[in-house]
């Protein structure tokens, strides 16, 4: 999705006068005029500098508030798009009940799905796939994946 | 150093060495090309191993699956977009661009020779200069970390081919998510909104999938471009001799810069292999074509990343400071080996000092054989369709994300700015200057605030000592050049 420059200007502009205000609340280094606020301080004003100064130089161009990308207009490839994403988010928060084994592979399958892709072999392939990195990662190279779920079988 | 090196040649040239080494290597190479899995992952994962063996070994194992892992890090960068390092984003859009040219073999031939000829010149000046080196490096101080790394930070915001004001931004949005957490120099919390999981800050491999594979997942799944045509990769070595001359002067001007970028504790490969891509681009013919697959660029920046792991060796074998994660594991298993790094090494165990610099030499010339090996293997992932690969992309993705903490807010922060780099781009800011702001932010924060302490807060302070001075002039150089050229385009422009 693309934005007016003006409204990413603008949204820079209160995120910089956000951080530069949350920042002067930071207390001081014992005896020193610096702290912990320093640099976001700096940080925080530089950003509502430039942001005013794509405010303004967005003024002079006519272009609609927000264009989205043609792509996002297929329903189809929108929803593989959420679907990966949202997929994920949902992965992220269960990841420790549900275990990357039986999530990476629903994960797979239903992007797959979402991207068109329905013979079984696609199925087959994901939750091979995701078994094998799997067992790669916590057998070979010992990183602690849970396994959730699957802890009994694997 | 001769009597040195006879004695080291039997300590290396022997079975028992080279079947370690090329195990090491396969391993270093398999870890480094699967995405979000790190060398210092790799060389980690070896540490328990290496107890087992004698100190040569030890660390010649070390050294070869880092080598090998930055370089197959450059493998998931040039067919997925997935960086494996700070460094290697630095070239990322010309692997891409070449790649999406149908010029994959080509793209990772350039980064399998130049890596390995600036490893084999930062070895060579480790085994040759190290101990006249590092004592330059201790005359650095706060005040001239902090200009070295503005320095880098402003060659990220200059090599877009976009808005430099959009590039500065991004730059700050970078900075600024590194300075979430516990603060460095008191200790409290910033900008955490009360969650635990943020007091140390965002993970920065996290953040590097997500900001450069997610927005890529995105586009594949919406764009649906057409399948990329690949080209033979095991002729990524055709027509490459005729490039590396061409190029010599890059590759001697990358190998130079990453070593002495390398020799300077805790600026090491990533900063160099920026500020050479920077200058690189800076004295180009045709800098328009930076960032849309040059081969120039490619050639210097990927000499200036191996060349600076060399270097980053030279203050750990010498004063025992580490350059980098890879130098400090190094420097524990020197310690475990009774080889305490420090000046008396080179006179106490000078064979098996000089043994361990043959060992770097060895590590960058496999680079090649096996590199292409891995090329030609690896490259077979980009005959399957792009949409067909968005799911196990994802999953690595969410593997590399994890595994760094064993925490899901890894995956978490992953995905957050993996949507916010998306937006970025799609509205034409840059996500590169964004990525090193994330990894230099610290390092330029503590440096600044340091450094005001010490001046009592004057900035007259930062131009005092000279090569503070000289960084300071050459920062000022790279930001005041663009304006200039823009007045004088205005001028024209006005009078024509």
């Amino acid at each position: 999705m693309k934005f007016h420059d003006t409204a990413i200007g603008a949204a820079l502009v209160v995120f910089g006068i956000w951080v530069t205000i949350t920042a002067w609340g930071f207390p001081k280094l014992t005896g020193q005029p610096v702290g912990p606020g320093t640099f976001p301080i700096l940080l925080g004003g530089l950003c509502t500098v430039g942001g005013a100064i794509i405010a303004l130089q967005g003024l002079r161009t006519r272009a609609p508030i927000a264009v989205l990308h043609e792509g996002w207009r297929h329903p189809g490839r929108a929803l593989a798009a959420l679907v990966a994403i949202g997929g994920a988010c949902v992965l992220a928060v269960t990841f420790e009940t549900v275990g990357f084994p039986l999530g990476g592979s629903l994960l797979m399958v239903a992007i797959y799905l979402a991207a068109g892709y329905r013979n079984p072999g696609w199925i087959v392939f994901s939750i091979g796939f995701v078994t094998t990195v799997h067992i790669l990662l916590t057998r070979f190279l010992h990183v602690p994946f849970p396994s959730g779920l699957l802890k009994g079988f694997l | 150093m001769f009597e040195n090196l006879m004695a080291a040649l039997p300590l290396v040239f022997t079975w028992h060495m080279a079947l370690i080494m090329l195990a090491c290597a396969t391993f270093g190479l398999f870890v480094g090309a699967v995405p979000g899995l790190s060398a210092t992952m790799a060389t980690a994962m070896l540490v328990p191993i290496t107890f087992f063996m004698d100190p040569v070994p030890a660390i010649a194992a070390i050294v070869t699956t880092a080598a090998m892992a930055i370089f197959a890090s450059d493998i998931p960068a040039a067919l997925v977009r997935i960086p494996g390092t700070a460094a290697s984003a630095a070239y990322i859009n010309d692997l891409d661009a070449m790649t999406r040219q149908g010029k994959v073999g080509r793209a990772l031939g350039i980064s399998v020779t130049a890596s390995a000829i600036g490893g084999i010149f930062g070895s060579l000046v480790l085994m040759v200069a190290a101990p006249q080196l590092a004592i330059v490096s201790l005359n650095f101080t706060s005040f001239e970390y902090f200009w070295l790394a503005l320095l880098g930070l402003s060659a990220a915001v200059m090599l877009g081919s976009g808005s430099i004001l959009k590039s500065l931004m991004a730059l700050l949005f970078g900075l600024m998510i590194a300075s979430i957490g516990m603060d460095t120099t008191a200790g409290f919390p910033r900008f955490t909104f009360g969650s635990t999981t943020l007091l140390g800050g965002v993970a920065f491999v996290p953040a590097l999938i997500g900001m450069f594979a997610i927005p890529e997942l995105i586009r594949t799944l919406v764009n649906r471009d057409p399948v990329v045509p690949v080209g033979n990769p095991l002729r990524m070595f055709a027509g490459l001799g005729g490039l590396l001359w061409r190029s010599k002067t890059n590759l001697a001007r990358g190998s130079t810069i990453g070593t002495i970028i390398g020799i300077l504790p805790g600026a090491g490969s990533d900063i160099g292999s920026w500020i050479s891509y920077a200058v690189s681009k800076r004295f180009s013919r045709t800098p328009e074509k930076y960032g849309k697959g040059s081969e120039t660029g490619l050639v210097e920046a990927c000499a200036a990343n191996n060349s600076a792991l060399s270097g980053a060796y030279v203050p750990a074998m010498v004063f025992g400071i580490p350059g980098d994660s890879i130098t400090a594991i190094v420097i524990g298993v020197l310690y475990v080996k009774g080889l305490n790094p420090g000046p008396m090494v080179f006179l106490t165990s000078g064979d098996q000092i000089m043994a361990i610099f043959l060992t770097f030499l060895i590590a960058n010339i496999m680079i090649v054989p096996l590199g292409l090996l891995a090329v030609a293997l690896a490259s077979q992932v980009l005959r399957v369709p792009k949409l067909a690969l968005a799911a196990p992309i994802l999953c690595f993705c969410i593997v590399g994300a994890y595994s760094i903490d064993s925490a899901a807010s890894g995956v978490v922060i992953m995905l957050v700015l993996g949507l916010f780099a998306y937006l970025m781009e799609e509205n034409g800011f840059p996500v590169a200057p964004a990525i090193l702001g994330i990894v230099m932010g610290l390092l330029v924060e503590r440096n600044f605030v340091t450094s005001l302490i010490k001046a009592d807060s004057s900035l007259l302070g930062f131009f005092e000592r000279p090569i503070a001075a000289g960084l300071a002039v050459l920062v000022l150089i790279v930001w005041i050049t663009p304006v200039m050229l823009w007045l004088r385009g205005r001028r024209t422009e006005v009078r024509t």
